[in-house]
């Protein structure tokens, strides 16, 4: 286990990657469903709003392909992903010390909205709040390593666990990814 | 010359300039749209997403590439592909130019200005010209991109900041992020050198 928690509803992400997201009002046909071939482009993005359950506002998605995950945890919703390869950028893992470039201060962040299997592709929460509108087990508590103090995030190895989870900025060669509404408890 | 090299490859930028890019495809672009013209030919600012594929004798990454249409002030170091750009004018946030501190235009912030964006090409002086501002490099667009571009030293995986050359001409490059007041122009997963 990480060292601490925050509610899905007390922060927000901040979109780094490539290119601009689609705007969208309804989302693709079995959309947390990991798939063996691409159906998408890598790091395409949609955008779409997120009403009824959580935040009110703008989510944004990203379709990413898992590149080794970690075994001893493997992927599940609201698991931190940072990418994985520097040549393919859009190949994520979720596990901090194995084939991960920066593991923490990464810009590029995708949160999971379900299991996936090893080189599967599948969409990534990557900005804005929280989707759990549209993805109901992205609703809850996330990892943190009990840093988080209202204000920026950064993404960090939460050091047990094999966990990346949230965590204040703590440099300036960190990259802000996010605002916390609230401190971890 | 800086002070070390990066192939273009590695570094993916974050697009700060004003406004949301459209995105757009290559065939609804004119022929010859990366090359610099006397006149403008679009609205300052004006931003277009694309995406990039890959050449195969260019190291490049498949993904997204933002440009923005830039006109240029007065060059430092002759620019060529690859070269960093960053606003030299006050009172034209669009007017850029590679010269830190010297010459008629030199940079505003050439250390930490999260305003940056990246030659196509060589560019005339007072041209107007795409430049890339955002995402992965546009080597199938624009091939001259391709390759190495230079750097301050000491850039190591992680964020980009706009940084003078520490050494020979007053060249605006990237470089790693010193201090908090460096704004991140964007990322690169490999170290220069």
């Amino acid at each position: 286990m990480a060292d601490s928690t925050l509610d899905s509803e007390l922060f927000v992400l901040f979109d780094f990657w490539p290119g601009v997201a689609r705007h969208v009002t309804t989302l693709p046909a079995a959309f947390t469903t990991a798939v063996e071939t691409a159906v998408f482009g890598p790091g395409e993005k949609i955008c779409i709003r997120n009403s009824g359950t959580g935040i009110e506002g703008y989510s944004t998605f990203i379709y990413l392909q898992v590149g080794t995950q970690n075994s001893a945890n493997l992927i599940a919703a609201k698991d931190f992903c940072v990418p994985g390869s520097a040549t393919t950028p859009f190949v994520v893992t979720n596990n901090p010390d194995a084939n991960v470039i920066v593991k923490t201060g990464s810009p590029f962040v995708g949160v999971a909205l379900a299991a996936s299997t090893n080189a599967y592709w599948n969409w990534y929460w990557c900005g804005g709040v929280c989707p759990e509108a549209h993805v109901a087990d992205l609703g809850g508590n996330y990892i943190t390593d009990n840093s988080v103090a209202i204000g920026p995030m950064s993404i960090s190895d939460c050091g047990t666990g094999d966990f990346m989870g949230l965590s204040v900025t703590g440099a300036d060669t960190e990259a802000v990814i996010g605002m916390a509404y609230a401190a971890d408890p | 010359m800086a002070d070390s090299t990066i192939n273009t490859a590695y570094m993916i930028l974050f697009d700060r300039w004003p406004g949301v890019a459209k995105r757009t495809n290559y065939a609804d672009m004119p022929s010859a749209w990366v090359t610099p013209t006397v006149t403008a030919t679009y609205p300052m600012g004006e931003k277009i997403c694309m995406w990039n594929s890959l050449r195969t004798t260019i190291l490049g990454i498949n993904g997204w590439t933002t440009f923005v249409y830039l006109r240029l002030g007065t060059q430092g170091t002759t620019i060529v592909a690859g070269d960093l750009v960053v606003p030299c004018l006050a009172t034209d946030i669009y007017r850029v130019s590679n010269d830190a501190t010297g010459g008629t235009t030199p940079a505003l912030d050439a250390i930490g200005s999260p305003l940056a964006a990246i030659a196509l090409s060589a560019v005339t002086n007072d041209y107007y010209a795409w430049f890339w501002c955002g995402g992965v490099a546009p080597t199938w667009h624009a091939a001259a991109v391709g390759g190495t571009t230079p750097t301050a030293d000491g850039v190591v995986i992680g964020l980009l900041g706009a940084v003078t050359a520490a050494t020979g001409t007053n060249e605006t490059v990237p470089g790693p992020i010193a201090a908090d007041t460096t704004a991140p122009i964007g990322y690169t997963l490999k170290d220069d050198g």
